[in-house]
């Protein structure tokens, strides 16, 4: 995954507080704290929508079993598209 | 301890109100195992859902899954290696990927609600669990009474 930089600014006291845990090992270096930050705000936010999706969504328009064929059907489509058999 | 999360475990988890795949992903998000996917798997989402006109659901599922603690996706170069084997051991030949990503991840375990994978003759090759099996026998937690475990 190729990455890019972002500046980010934060207050001394923001700072002072990421310092420390560095200090005490919980992180590697300031960019490790944010890095981890982002990456745990994502999954949360992914989650939330998942749930949102999960409590607002009509009636299942499938059936159990039209599911798990919907997955399969998939499954062969992605592996002819990849290895082209 | 590793473990293979089949593509059918994060859609169930999706699709159904209660299942024990949901008991699972959350075990995974504290980090009660180590998940291992293939990166298969994220194709095999993202098209199911966007076939189904789920596009956005399939973007936030997709971060979901890469933003799992320390997650191992399993790269195409990591199967190439295999050469179609354990070919004559299963009846999909679609499925092995997933195997291949198992082995790849040094993965424990496999978890998955394909009930024809785990009948075939790799199940001797590898440590099926349907998701009731998983969460009840593996995270000894009570698993929810549903259809083939999901």
């Amino acid at each position: 995954m190729t990455s890019k930089v972002a500046n980010v600014r934060l207050s001394e006291e923001e700072f002072a507080f990421i310092d420390r845990l560095v200090e005490d090992g919980y992180f590697s270096s300031r960019s490790d704290f944010i890095k981890t930050g982002v990456k745990n705000l994502i999954h949360e936010i992914s989650k939330r929508k998942i749930y949102e999706y999960k409590e607002n969504r009509e009636e299942p328009k499938f059936t159990h079993q039209e599911l798990l064929d919907s997955i399969k059907k998939t499954r062969k489509e992605v592996y002819q598209e990849i290895w082209g058999e | 301890m590793n473990v293979y999360l089949d593509t059918n475990v994060f859609l169930i988890f999706v699709e159904e109100d209660i299942s024990n795949c949901e008991i699972i992903l959350k075990a995974a998000e504290n980090s009660l195992f180590t998940p291992v996917i293939s990166f298969h798997t994220f194709n095999e989402i993202s098209k199911n859902l966007k076939s189904r006109n789920l596009k956005d659901l399939a973007g936030f599922l997709l971060f979901y899954i890469w933003s799992l603690p320390d997650i191992i996706v399993v790269q195409r170069e990591q199967f190439r290696k295999y050469e179609k084997q354990y070919s004559d051991l299963v009846t999909d030949i679609d499925d092995l990927p997933h195997i291949y990503a198992y082995f790849e991840g040094e993965c424990d375990y496999f978890v998955t609600t394909n009930r024809r994978l785990t009948q075939m003759k790799i199940r001797e090759s590898v440590n099926f669990k349907s998701p009731k099996e998983f969460a009840e026998e593996i995270l000894g937690v009570e698993g929810f009474d549903t259809k083939n475990g999901i």
